[in-house]
C-alpha cells in the first residue's frame, strides 16, 4: 500500500470511529444542554443498551431488530430516572446531581454484575470487509456510521424543524422564559433525559457489537465521552459530532505516527487544549442563564 | 454473602480444630500414621474459582495414590483450608500448618500474589514446597530455595510457538502486547526466543489494555508486511484486534495468541467464525497424552460429575505427584534432602514434564497449542498430545 493510500486508509478508520464516539456522546450533550446537569451515569446506560440486547439474542432475536426494543425500554427508563430523581437536583449546585448521578451509576453497574456476571461478552454481527482498491471498510462500522449519521439528521430536522423541538432549544437558551411562555420545561426535560438515554440505549447495541462489554464498562468510555462534548461544546448538539471527529483523528493518527499507547494522551491534550484557549468548545456552548 | 462466607469459615475453622484433637488423642504409632499434605488453596473470594479447581486436583491424587497402597506403605491425607483469595490470609495459614498442625508435606495455594506471601512463610520455616498455581517469575527470583515452580512461566510460554514458527520457515515477527505485567513478560519471552533463534524482528509495539481501536497499530502491521504475527493480549482487546485485523484484511502466515485467546473458550464464542485457525497456548489440555494424563481425566469425571477437568486440576494432582516421587525416592520427608531430590528430577507426570531451575523456577514443562479448526478449539502441537495436525500457513480470511 503507497503512503498516501494508507493516509487516507487512517482516515476513513478515525470517520468511522469518530460515528461510534459522537452517536456515544451525543446523549450526554443533549441532556446537558436541557438539564444542566453531567450525566455521569450515561456509561452505564450504554452498559444496559448492551446487556439488553445480549439478552434478546440469547432467546433467539437478532441484534439489528433488538435496537428498536432496546430504544423503547431505554427511553422509558430514562424518562422515568428524570421524572422521579434528577428532576429532584435540576437548577442545584452540580455536586447534587453530580452524586445523585454517581449512585444511578453504581447501582446499574451492581444490576448489571448480579443480572449478567463480570464476564465480557460480544456479539459477532456482519464481520465481512468492504474492498475499494486497496482500501477496507469493515460492514459493521460502516452500519453503524451510517446509522449514526442517520440519527443525527433526524434529530437536527426534529430540534430544527418541529414543535417539540423548538421547545427543546427555547429550554436550552432560557428555560425561565421558556416557562414563561407557556412551556412545559419540566415535560420538556423528562422527555431530553427519555432521549439521551434512547441514544446512549442503542451505542450500547453498537458496543456489544464493535468490542467486548461487561457491566462494569460505564467507566471505560466516560471521560472521553465528556472530552468529546467539551471540545466540540458543551450543551451543542451538532457540536458533539465535530468534538467526535477531532477526538477520533487525533486517535488513529497518533496511533499511526506515534503509538497507539499515545493516543489517549493526544486526546486529553487536546482536551486540555480546548480548556484552555477555546471553553465554550469549537462549535461554541448552549446559552446558559 | 461476606457475612456467610466468614461464618463457613469459622465453621470450618472449629471443625478442623476438634479434628485436630481427634488427631492427636490416637497413639503414635509412626508407621500407620498418615502422611498428611497441607495446602490453603482460594475458596471464597476473587480466586475461588480456581483454587476450587486446584483442592479438587489434591483431592483426586489423595484418592487415587491411597487406592495404590498409600506412600512408603502410609495412608495420605490432606489438610486444606480457605485463603479466602488473601496474600496474608494465606501466609498465617501456612505458618498453622508448619507450626502447629505439623504437616508432613506441603503443596500450594493458588495464584502469583498469594504464593508470594506464602513462600516466604514456607522458606523460614526451611520447608518443600511445590507451587501449581504461579506463573509470575518474580517469586523465584529473590534466592528462595525450598519453593518450586510446577508450570510454565510467562517467559516461556510462547517459546513452543517461535519454535514451530521457525520450522515452517517463518522468518520475521511482529510481535504485539498489551501494557500489562503479564502481556509483557510474554511478549519479552517472546523476542528473547525470536532473536536468539536468529529470527527477524520487523516490529514490536505495546497498546493500552483498554484501547477501543486498534486500526492504526494494525496498518502498521500490515506495511510492515511479516511472516507471523504474535500477540500478547487479554480478553476484550484480543477480540477487538482480530475483529479489525480482519476488516483490514491482515493475513500473515501465522497468527498466534499467548495463553488469553483461542484457548479460551469465551474468546472463540464472542468471535465465532472469525477466530478459525487462529492460534493460542495453553498450559495443559483435558485431550493431552502424556503418561497417567488420560487415567487422571477418566477418574476426575468419576469423581466429579459434571465439572471440567482444566489445567488447575492437572497441576495441582501432578504437582502431589513430583512429591511423592521425591518422597519415595529419599524413603523418608527429610526437607533437606526433598529439596535435593526434587532440584535433580526430570519427570513426565499427567501435567506434563517437570524440571526445575537452579532458583526452583519451572524450565521443563511446555505449553501445548490450540487451533481453532472448524470452531473447535483443537490440541494441534505437541504430536504426542496433538487431536488435529497444525494448520499453517494461515489461510485467508474468510
Amino acid at each position: 500500500m503507497r503512503g498516501s493510500l494508507l493516509v487516507l486508509q487512517v482516515m476513513i478508520n478515525g470517520l468511522l470511529l469518530a460515528g461510534i464516539y459522537g452517536v456515544a456522546a451525543v446523549g450526554l450533550n443533549l441532556i446537558f444542554g436541557v438539564l444542566r446537569v453531567a450525566n455521569i451515569a450515561h456509561g452505564d446506560f450504554i452498559m444496559l443498551g448492551a446487556f439488553i440486547v445480549y439478552s434478546l439474542s440469547t432467546l433467539g432475536v437478532s441484534p439489528l431488530i433488538g435496537i428498536p426494543i432496546v430504544g423503547g425500554v431505554l427511553f422509558v427508563l430514562g424518562l422515568l430516572t428524570e421524572r422521579f430523581l434528577v428532576e429532584k437536583v435540576v437548577y442545584q449546585p452540580m455536586a447534587y446531581s453530580l452524586l445523585l448521578l454517581y449512585a444511578v451509576s453504581i447501582l446499574l453497574r451492581n444490576a448489571g454484575l448480579n443480572l449478567w456476571t463480570s464476564n465480557y461478552v460480544s456479539l459477532n454481527v456482519m464481520p465481512g470487509t468492504l474492498h475499494i482498491g486497496s482500501l477496507t471498510i469493515s460492514e459493521i462500522r460502516l452500519v453503524v456510521f451510517i446509522i449514526a449519521v442517520s440519527l443525527t439528521v433526524f434529530f437536527t430536522f426534529i430540534l430544527n424543524k418541529t414543535m417539540v423541538g423548538k421547545t427543546i432549544r427555547a429550554s436550552i437558551q432560557h428555560p425561565d422564559l421558556a416557562g414563561a411562555c407557556g412551556i412545559d420545561v419540566r415535560k420538556v426535560r423528562a422527555l431530553t433525559f427519555g432521549v439521551g438515554s434512547l441514544l446512549a440505549g442503542i451505542t450500547g447495541t453498537f458496543f456489544i457489537m464493535l468490542f467486548s462489554v461487561n457491566p462494569e464498562m460505564g467507566d471505560m468510555m466516560i471521560l472521553k465521552l465528556f472530552a468529546i462534548v467539551i471540545v466540540g461544546g458543551l450543551g451543542n448538539y451538532l457540536g458533539t459530532f465535530v468534538g467526535a471527529l477531532v477526538v477520533a483523528m487525533a486517535e488513529t493518527f497518533t496511533g499511526f505516527y506515534a503509538t497507539t499507547e499515545y493516543s489517549d494522551v493526544a486526546v486529553f491534550f487536546l482536551f486540555l487544549l480546548s480548556l484552555i484557549l477555546r471553553p465554550q468548545g469549537l462549535l461554541g456552548g448552549g446559552k446558559t442563564t | 454473602m461476606k457475612t456467610t462466607n466468614k461464618r463457613t469459615s469459622e465453621v470450618t475453622a472449629i471443625l478442623w480444630v476438634s479434628l485436630l484433637f481427634t488427631f492427636c488423642s490416637f497413639g503414635t504409632a509412626e508407621a500407620t500414621e498418615p502422611i498428611i499434605l497441607g495446602a490453603a488453596v482460594s475458596l471464597t473470594g476473587n480466586l475461588a474459582r480456581s483454587g476450587l479447581d486446584q483442592k479438587l486436583g489434591y483431592e483426586l491424587w489423595k484418592d487415587s495414590v491411597n487406592a495404590k497402597g498409600g506412600i512408603l506403605g502410609r495412608k495420605v491425607d490432606l489438610r486444606i483450608y480457605d485463603d479466602r483469595s488473601e496474600p496474608m490470609t494465606g501466609a498465617k495459614l501456612y505458618e498453622k500448618l508448619i507450626t502447629s498442625d505439623k504437616v508432613d508435606l506441603l503443596i500450594g495455594p493458588y495464584g502469583s500474589g498469594v504464593t508470594a506471601a506464602v513462600s516466604t512463610a514456607v522458606e523460614k520455616h526451611k520447608m518443600v514446597m511445590i507451587a501449581p498455581g504461579a506463573s509470575s517469575k518474580e517469586i523465584w527470583e529473590r534466592g528462595y530455595r525450598y519453593v518450586f515452580q510446577m508450570i510454565t512461566p510467562a517467559r516461556y510460554q510462547l517459546t513452543s510457538s517461535i519454535e514451530i514458527a521457525k520450522n515452517s520457515g517463518f522468518k520475521t515477527f511482529a510481535v504485539i502486547n498489551a501494557d500489562s505485567a503479564f502481556p509483557r513478560d510474554l511478549a519479552k519471552g517472546a523476542l528473547e526466543d525470536i532473536n536468539s533463534a536468529g529470527l527477524k524482528l520487523f516490529l514490536h509495539e505495546e497498546y493500552p489494555e483498554k484501547a477501543n481501536d486498534l486500526s492504526s497499530l494494525i496498518l502498521k502491521i500490515k506495511a510492515a508486511a511479516p511472516d507471523a504475527l504474535i500477540v500478547g493480549s487479554y480478553l476484550p482487546d484480543g477480540v477487538l484486534l482480530v475483529r479489525q485485523a480482519k476488516a483490514a484484511n491482515l493475513a500473515p502466515k501465522m497468527i498466534q495468541f499467548g495463553p488469553v485467546g483461542p484457548s479460551i473458550p469465551d474468546f472463540v464464542k464472542s468471535l465465532g467464525d472469525l477466530s478459525n485457525n487462529l492460534l493460542g497456548v495453553s498450559q495443559w489440555e483435558s485431550s493431552v497424552k502424556y503418561p497417567g494424563s488420560p487415567e487422571m481425566v477418566a477418574s476426575f469425571k468419576k469423581k466429579f460429575p459434571g465439572e471440567e477437568a482444566d489445567y488447575s486440576v492437572a497441576a495441582a494432582y501432578s504437582s502431589c505427584e513430583v512429591m511423592r516421587m521425591a518422597v519415595e525416592k529419599i524413603r523418608g520427608i527429610d526437607q533437606e534432602k526433598l529439596r535435593q531430590a526434587v532440584l535433580a528430577m526430570d519427570v513426565m507426570t499427567p501435567f506434563g514434564r517437570f524440571k526445575v531451575g537452579p532458583a526452583g523456577d519451572q524450565v521443563g514443562h511446555l505449553t501445548v497449542l490450540v487451533q481453532v479448526l472448524n470452531g473447535e478449539r483443537v490440541v494441534v502441537w505437541p504430536a504426542e498430545a496433538a487431536v488435529q495436525k497444525i494448520v499453517l500457513p494461515f489461510p485467508e480470511w474468510k
